[in-house]
């Protein structure tokens, strides 16, 4: 098992939490699917990570949760962006590609 | 999500904890089910693909718990779950908790009650505009002795007029008058002021006004403003009592004005009996202006204008009498100087019961710090009782934040617990010294649980059960485990918890040495002052006291008649042996009078006490001649004056001759022959010394004191029993004559005597509960610690046992180490009591602070009490059985 997963910092996976649910509401299972389709295998998240995640945006007022039935009529919270969740989003992106473009320059310099 | 919606969805999670737990599950399985299935669809069984997706993701219940640990709602109910836990474990150690909440009670309740008080009587402001502004000016005339004697009228008016200092000023006289014509005849307490007296003190009345310039005079002065007390007693707070008449002293007044309730001027201090009731207004005769030094008495207040200090207004109201004394040269010369003091009103009305606080509240902090140093220790004792639990909790996982809460949580309910019981211990406590307390402690009736305080000492005792609580904890939490749990390890107390444990009992013992020491000696101070000789015998004897006023006896010789007919009725009445009456009795009325002996220097004045009485008087009292003879009804207004004199008088101003026969002057009514002397007797205070003493026959001397009478009456033996009954009888007598005389202020003797030592008893009732509960508290400590440190060394005790030691050299071992702290604590008391003897040595009756027998016997009591406190664990230690105990952990 890649173990790429434990490193993820707890900020990026809540932007990548937030980034998911850009497309629209999602329950825990499918945000979960999602990055690990998306990334490519690369980030496996474990139940507890993500749902600690889930709760923390929960408490920032960045994602709103809601009881709806799923297409297998078995009960799930799905989770939405909130407005401030999006500008939230906005900002960690900005910030974390000025990190991302940063280090890549200290790597190039010889 | 917003603080309200988190703070009201954490809330239904604390109460729904089941539901929210319920939905929590169901999220995660539901989550846990989905990946299944995708697992499923890739191709593994159903109990492989659970599997997987276990491994993979973690487990339901650790995430679960993970999830859970986060949220605030759970870590709220960790916390209810370690208080439950808390209340679990005191509830099985109750001895431990009951002494400790009892401890904490006692110090927060005592404390709170006596600062309580202290508050009320001494530090709370006056109900006057600016009270640090008031000032008294009274003066002395030091040549002759003579101090605190107020001003004369012509002086008043001086001063008013040429003073500097003063924004306003005012007099005031005492005043008191006989209410009649509105049922039973009653005896009212008054003050005669000047106008300006209630602008001065800046409080306006709740109805009707105050005195006008006008009615300053004799003539228009018929007006009162009577007390918010005398308004409800006499008229049940009805608001037409305006202009409502009464009379005082047959002379009608009409009432203008009620003051509010908390003004009680210039009885702040006093007992509600002795308040005054109602305000007339003060109008200077012209004679007594002109005859300036013929009374003293007039009591003057005045306002510090803002800027100026005391010691100013000092410095200009002397300026001010040297220059009257100057103009009227020929009144102030010899011994006839007087000289002013200025002081702050606030601090007169309470000097006497000053120094009585202020050592109530030294000794009852020592109970305090007491208290604290027994919870203290038996916070440190179990604390160390829990190491080992303590230990294993910390092998097994726990954090060390949350053992050191755990080891909070019970300190800070023993601290709730304590405290609740400390408020209402403290509430009880002001109850009983509302009811109970000395009378003459002023403003008693005020004193309420003064919330400042309480807060302080609650503060007090949380602090330190949380520092006693934690310093264990804190130690324990830095330990490894391992080293708590080895086998043959002593569990517990490490050297410097063992050394702090010694420390504060020493300190508890030395307080409470302390502690005993005042209190013997002062127990001893009063009964001392008890086995003072009265010079009278007070057994059954009542008192009844009566005022002829003025207007209805203006003439003394009418007066006569009437005290004679009643003397003579009362002497007849059933259980009566017999009768006497004065103008002044002792331990209850004083007056002063200058005199001059015969063939002294024309300004060569002395003072000595002075009262009016009956034929008869002495031998009531049971008082006894030691020379010549006593008054007699052939002593009249027109035979030679005569008077009597007590053994002080003749020690101190008739040396050598024969002091009968031998003549003074006094009050210009001529040369006044001494026909007897009898024994000393206590005037002012038991423990005072008996003063010089000159008494007059009522019958042949009249002034302006010789109004009021009081009737003393010594009963048969066999009646002493029925005073109440007897009192009654007096009255009817009394209405009988005349039934406009008020009979007021029916007393025994027996209480006058125990009146007058009413403060002292009650300071040393105090002062030994304190030492009592200190002694108390610190064998306690003792105990507590002993028996600990005993049971910790079982394993020892065992082993030597085992090894031959034989039980007297276990008790003494254990002994030992109790005889030694308290030893220590001894010393340690002495020293600290040396170094606060002076507190006490001004409530002392002919006992030294450093008594020698009490010295001796108080640490010899401590000890002894010391030793009994170790008795016990002691035998305990001795009764186990090695083989037990040494199998035992």
């Amino acid at each position: 098992m890649p173990d790429k997963p434990s490193d993820l910092i707890q900020g990026t996976l809540d932007m990548l939490v937030l980034k998911t649910l850009t497309l629209g509401p999602m329950h825990g299972y499918g945000v979960s699917a999602r990055i690990e389709q998306v990334s490519r295998g690369v980030f496996h998240l474990n139940a507890g990570s993500l749902f600690l995640a889930i709760q923390r945006l929960e408490a920032d007022d960045l994602i709103e949760g809601e009881w709806k039935p799923t297409e297998n009529n078995r009960r799930a919270r799905y989770y939405a962006l909130t407005k401030k969740g999006r500008k939230r989003l906005d900002s960690e992106t900005r910030e974390w590609n000025r990190q991302i473009a940063a280090v890549a320059r200290i790597l190039e310099a010889s | 999500m917003s603080l309200l919606r988190n703070i009201k969805l954490g809330l239904r999670t604390v109460f729904r904890k089941k539901r929210a737990a319920q939905e929590l599950d169901e999220e995660l399985t539901a989550f846990l089910e989905m990946a299944a299935e995708q697992k499923i669809e890739q191709g593994l069984s159903r109990k492989e693909a659970i599997r997987a997706v276990r491994l993979e993701r973690g487990t339901l219940g650790v995430t679960k718990e993970v999830v859970q640990s986060t949220a605030w709602e759970s870590v709220a109910g960790t916390y209810w779950m370690d208080v439950r836990f808390g209340v679990r474990m005191l509830l099985k150690s109750p001895g431990f908790a009951a002494v400790t909440v009892l401890t904490l009670a006692l110090g927060i309740g005592v404390n709170t009650a006596v600062f309580s008080a202290v508050d009320t009587v001494l530090l709370q402001p006056l109900p006057y505009s600016h009270p640090e502004q008031l000032m008294l000016v009274s003066e002395a005339l030091p040549q002759l002795g003579a101090d605190d004697m107020g001003v004369a009228a012509g002086e008043y008016l001086d001063y008013r007029d040429r003073n500097r200092s003063f924004s306003q000023t005012a007099a005031y006289q005492d005043a008191g008058f006989n209410l009649t014509g509105a049922g039973t005849p009653l005896r009212v307490t008054a003050d005669s002021a000047t106008a300006s007296l209630f602008p001065l003190l800046g409080v306006r009345p709740i109805l009707g006004r105050t005195f006008a310039e006008e009615e300053s005079v004799a003539g228009a002065d018929g007006v009162a403003v009577i007390s918010h007390d005398f308004w409800q007693r006499q008229y049940g707070g009805d608001s037409g009592v305006l202009g409502k008449t009464i009379k005082l002293d047959e002379k009608p007044y009409s009432i203008i004005g009620v003051m509010p309730a908390s003004f009680r001027f210039p009885s702040d201090a006093a007992p509600a009996s002795e308040r005054v009731q109602l305000w007339v207004p003060l109008s200077f005769p012209a004679d007594l202006i002109q005859d300036r030094l013929r009374e003293f008495g007039t009591n003057f207040i005045g306002r510090l204008k803002p800027g100026f200090s005391g010691v100013q207004a000092a410095q200009d109201i002397e300026n001010v009498a040297q220059g009257f004394m100057r103009e009227h040269a020929e009144v102030y010369s010899g011994s006839l100087l007087v000289k002013p003091r200025v002081f702050a009103y606030a601090a007169h009305s309470v000097s006497k019961t000053r120094p009585l606080l202020l050592f109530l509240m030294a000794a009852v902090a020592c109970v305090l710090l007491i208290a604290c140093a027994n919870v203290g220790n038996l916070l440190l004792a179990r604390a160390s009782r829990r190491s080992r639990e303590m230990s294993i909790r910390a092998a097994v996982g726990a954090v060390r934040r949350r053992l050191i809460v755990q080891c909070l949580i019970e300190s800070l309910l023993l601290a709730l617990l304590g405290g609740m019981s400390g408020i209402l211990l403290a509430g009880i406590l002001v109850a009983g010294l509302r009811r109970f307390g000395p009378p003459n402690l002023g403003r008693l009736q005020d004193i309420a649980v003064h919330p400042h305080t309480l807060v302080f000492t609650l503060l007090v005792c949380v602090i330190t059960s949380i520092a006693f609580g934690l310093i264990p904890a804190l130690r324990l939490s830095q330990t490894s485990p391992q080293s708590c749990m080895k086998e043959s390890a002593q569990p517990g107390l490490s050297r410097a918890t063992q050394t702090l444990q010694t420390r504060l009992v020493i300190c508890e013992i030395a307080i409470a040495l302390v502690l005993v020491i005042g209190g013997s000696v002062l127990l001893k101070s009063f009964i001392r002052v008890l086995n003072v000789p009265f010079g009278f015998d007070p057994n059954g004897v009542i008192v009844v006291r009566t005022l002829f006023d003025r207007p209805r006896y203006p003439d003394p010789a009418k007066r006569a008649v009437v005290q004679r007919d009643l003397l003579e009725r009362l002497s007849h009445l059933p259980g009566i042996r017999a009768v006497g009456a004065a103008s002044h009795l002792p331990l209850s009325d004083e007056r002063r009078i200058g005199f001059r002996l015969e063939n002294a220097a024309e300004d060569d004045y002395h003072w000595a006490e002075n009262s009016m009485l009956s034929p008869g008087y002495f031998q009531t009292m049971g008082m006894s001649f030691v020379r010549g003879k006593d008054f007699s009804y052939a002593d009249t207004a027109g035979t030679p004056p005569v008077a009597v004199v007590n053994e002080m008088f003749a020690k101190k101003f008739l040396m050598g001759a024969d002091p009968i026969q031998q003549r003074f002057h006094w009050g210009g009514r001529g040369l006044f022959s001494v026909i007897g002397i009898v024994n000393d007797v206590r005037i002012s205070a038991l423990d005072a010394e008996p003063p010089p003493m000159i008494y007059f026959s009522m019958f042949q001397i009249d002034t302006g004191a010789s109004a009021g009478t009081a009737f003393v009456l010594r009963l048969d033996r066999s009646s002493e029993k029925m005073e109440q009954g007897i009192f009654k009888e007096v009255q009817e007598t009394i209405w009988t004559v005349d039934k406009d005389l008020p009979a007021y202020n029916t007393t025994t003797l027996t209480a006058l005597v125990s009146d007058s030592v009413a403060q002292r008893r009650f300071m040393t009732l105090l002062m030994s509960s304190f030492a009592l509960l200190a002694l108390l508290m610190a064998a306690m400590g003792l105990f507590s610690v002993i028996s600990y440190t005993a049971s910790e060394r079982t394993r020892e005790l065992a082993v030597r046992m085992a090894l031959g030691a034989r039980r007297g050299s276990i008790y003494w071992m254990i002994l030992r180490r109790g005889g030694a702290m308290a030893l220590f604590g001894c010393l340690a008391g002495l020293a600290a009591f040396s170094a606060g003897s002076r507190l006490l040595e001004a409530n002392l009756y002919q006992v030294s602070a450093f008594d020698p027998a009490t010295l001796i016997l108080a640490p010899l009591l401590l000890i002894g009490v010391a030793f009994l406190a170790c008795y016990l664990p002691a035998r305990r230690a001795t009764q186990v059985d090695p083989l037990v105990s040494l199998r035992y952990e």
